[in-house]
């Protein structure tokens, strides 16, 4: 799938990430160099938002990678998990800029602020900071409508960034 | 994480800054770690190739840079503007890149035999720790820090001056007496024994490479025969092999045929700023030698970039026939062509900055690469249904748990919106196979929308048919919906009823077409404004 200077770095990534993570990031799996699942936990226990929690984080590359960003959101199920199926087998953080079916709106990810030097522990100690940093315990103002309405994949989508405190 | 690791194997000549961390961060280790980072390109991980300096400073690979740059025309680390022109190669980093590869694998064998000797020792010491307990508590401190840092510092000692901050003792004996060096560094006479038998292999081959003015001689870049280092450029200027040889930009790498690091320092050092000032093609007047005649002779004649292109000023066949004429594949899309075109500019640019560059036919293969990989001819995820191989009963199996979940999710729509009738099909009649991955979470909000608009009870009937035609297939349903929703647009308000007669209505009127209608304009009639022959006017000139 991927070409081989994706493959390469990811190959990279996978063995540093293999021999160590750095603390709340665990791998979970890294079957092929298209799709890699990861675990986060906050760090920080004094934010009772998410105390206790594990928020498991899809990667997805294409080619392109570490030209263009890799997908990630939220997962909410396990792929081929319990059946019948169990909604939101995973829980996804409350964090006003990630939406309740898992999407992550972060202009990291987003290809414009996207940089090649970026990787997979570098995107998931992103994440982390961006939820410890957070105390509001709420979703995006469309949220509903979003995860209704929603049709895309994430790379399609074309947020607008106006937070700048996050 | 055990699963994780099966797909994939760990490569032979894998390397990577961690070689260095395997017994602990100490701080020697933290250091040739973090050297080995920095002669790495931040985009790729590897170590430069063909490294190239941006204006804001950062050094990437040359392709690797281009394609960023392509990408977002910003400096991956700060973001800063890049003007693909402006870049430069760095020929320090090439340096320092060849040199830390070459001394790289040597490093790593000298500490892993570091170890071992280690591990000996204190076997060795075993006997000794049990007689005298205080000692032993401090004795094997010693050895490991500074004896293991001792040594590779002493590799270092060749090519590194700054080492005058070791120990005394380590410099002060000479480089034939590795067994009294070890000797002294661990205080026992005892060792001296032991030490003797595995000593010299252990520090001769670095040894061998130490300066000695009395065997200090050079090699010829071109013929390759050994002469002092003060005759080299003068024997270049005569040598026969000179002209074959295009451009002796770095030294033999092989370790026998290396001068002495004495010799070595002096030549790359002469060779970089030669090399950093022909790049810009001026001769140079260098103070002390005399290569300005053969760089001149020697260099090959240059490539020129090419340029970037204005796609959006370009139609498609002229696109085609620019492609067509740097030789590369001119079909696909002009999306397509235009990404492949973005490509082999930034490839070839890169070659154009090689040192050595590669032949056309090596820039089409890695063309061909891209093509398979991620151009016209890379398999993308959504396509992956309309594959002649594709696995339907794999598929639907994978994915059998999100249609349950849809269905469930159908249900529970339906049911809430209080239809009498809520038609579910049995799962097993899913065409699942037809739908590409993303479609199937589309879909609860799709009929949401759908149970939404079909109100009023005397339409459940026709609508809840419509709901099955619809569900027959996504791409159909997809279809119908698209229909609809036009000729909803085009008859606008009324009974569904009577939309649907009129549908049925209009479409047997118009098909075929009848003439009557296609011919709105009668015939023979002039018509209301005066016609004005454009070919024959004086005004157009």
């Amino acid at each position: 799938m991927a070409s081989s200077f994706a493959v390469k770095r990811l190959q990279r990534e996978l063995i540093k990430l293999q021999a160590q993570t750095p603390p709340g990031i665990t791998l979970i799996s890294a079957n092929d160099f298209s799709e890699w699942h990861l675990d986060i936990r906050v760090l920080d226990d004094t934010n009772p938002l998410y105390t206790n929690q594990t928020y498991r984080l899809r990667f997805t590359f294409s080619a392109t990678y570490p030209i263009e960003p890799p997908e990630v959101v939220f997962l909410t199920r396990a792929p081929n998990g319990a059946d019948p199926p169990v909604l939101n087998d995973y829980p996804v953080p409350m964090h006003p800029h990630v939406y309740s079916n898992g999407i992550i709106c972060l202009d990291l990810l987003d290809k414009q602020a996207w940089s090649p030097v970026h990787n997979v522990e570098s995107v998931c100690i992103s994440l982390q900071s961006m939820l410890t940093g957070n105390r509001k315990n709420e979703r995006p103002p469309n949220d509903a409508d979003f995860v209704r309405s929603n049709m895309r994949r994430p790379r399609d989508i074309s947020f607008l960034f106006h937070d700048e405190k996050v | 994480m055990a699963q994780s690791g099966s797909a994939m194997e760990v490569p032979a000549d894998f390397t990577a800054p961690e070689d260095f961390l395997g017994d602990g961060r100490t701080p020697l280790a933290t250091v040739l770690s973090d050297m080995d980072r920095v002669t790495r390109c931040m985009i790729c991980g590897e170590f430069y190739t063909q490294p190239t300096i941006t204006a804001c400073s950062h050094t990437y690979c040359a392709l690797c840079i281009r394609q960023a740059a392509t990408n977002t025309g910003v400096c991956p680390t700060d973001g800063k503007k890049i003007d693909k022109s402006a870049l430069r190669k760095n020929w320090v980093v090439t340096e320092v890149v060849a040199r830390w590869k070459e001394c790289r694998p040597q490093l790593l064998a000298l500490i892993e035999r570091a170890k071992t000797l280690e591990a000996k020792l204190l076997e060795a010491h075993e006997p000794m720790s049990n007689s005298e307990p205080a000692a032993a508590n401090t004795e094997p401190a010693l050895p490991t820090s500074t004896e293991s840092s001792g040594r590779k510092k002493r590799q270092f000692d060749q090519v590194d001056p700054k080492n005058a901050a070791q120990p005394r003792r380590l410099r002060s004996f000479g480089p034939d007496k590795p067994s009294i060096y070890y000797k002294e560094v661990n205080g026992e006479s005892v060792l001296h024994e032991s030490d003797d038998e595995h000593m010299p292999d252990v520090l001769d081959p670095p040894l061998e490479d130490k300066f000695d003015p009395a065997k200090a001689t050079a090699a010829c870049p071109c013929c390759n025969e050994r002469m002092k280092p003060e005759e080299v450029f003068d024997h270049l200027d005569f040598c026969e092999a000179n002209g074959k040889a295009p451009r002796p930009a770095l030294p033999p790498p092989a370790s026998h045929a290396q001068p002495s690091y004495h010799a070595l320092s002096k030549q790359t050092a002469a060779g970089s700023s030669r090399q950093s000032q022909s790049s810009n093609t001026a001769p140079l007047t260098a103070p002390g030698n005399s290569t300005k005649r053969r760089r001149i002779a020697a260099s090959p004649p240059r490539l020129q970039p090419i340029g970037q292109l204005n796609y959006n000023l370009l139609t498609l066949p002229s696109l085609r026939k620019k492609l067509n004429e740097l030789g590369i594949h001119s079909n696909g899309s002009k999306q397509l062509l235009e990404r492949r075109h973005r490509y082999y500019v930034d490839l070839y640019n890169t070659n154009v900055d090689a040192d050595e560059p590669r032949k056309p036919k090596d820039l089409m293969r890695d063309m061909e690469v891209w093509e398979r990989t991620q151009g016209g001819m890379a398999k993308s995820k959504p396509n992956e249904v309309m594959q002649k191989d594709f696995n339907r009963d794999n598929y639907s199996a994978a994915n059998n748990n999100q249609f349950k979940d849809l269905i469930s999710q159908a249900r529970a729509k339906m049911a809430a919106t209080k239809q009498p009738k809520a038609e579910t099909r049995p799962p097993e009649n899913i065409p699942e196979s037809s739908t590409p991955p993303g479609t199937p979470q589309v879909a609860p909000g799709y009929l949401g929308i759908s149970n939404g608009t079909g109100s009023g009870s005397t339409h459940v009937n026709s609508s809840h048919k419509e709901q099955q035609q619809r569900e027959t297939t996504p791409a159909k349903a997809m279809f119908i919906s698209a229909v609809e929703t036009t000729n909803n647009d085009l008859y606008a308000p009324r009974s569904p009823r009577a939309q649907q007669q009129q549908q049925q209505q209009q479409w047997t009127n118009n098909y075929p077409p009848s003439s009557q209608q296609a011919r709105s304009i009668p015939m023979f009639q002039l018509p209301g404004d005066p016609i004005k022959d454009f070919d024959y006017s004086t005004e157009t000139k």
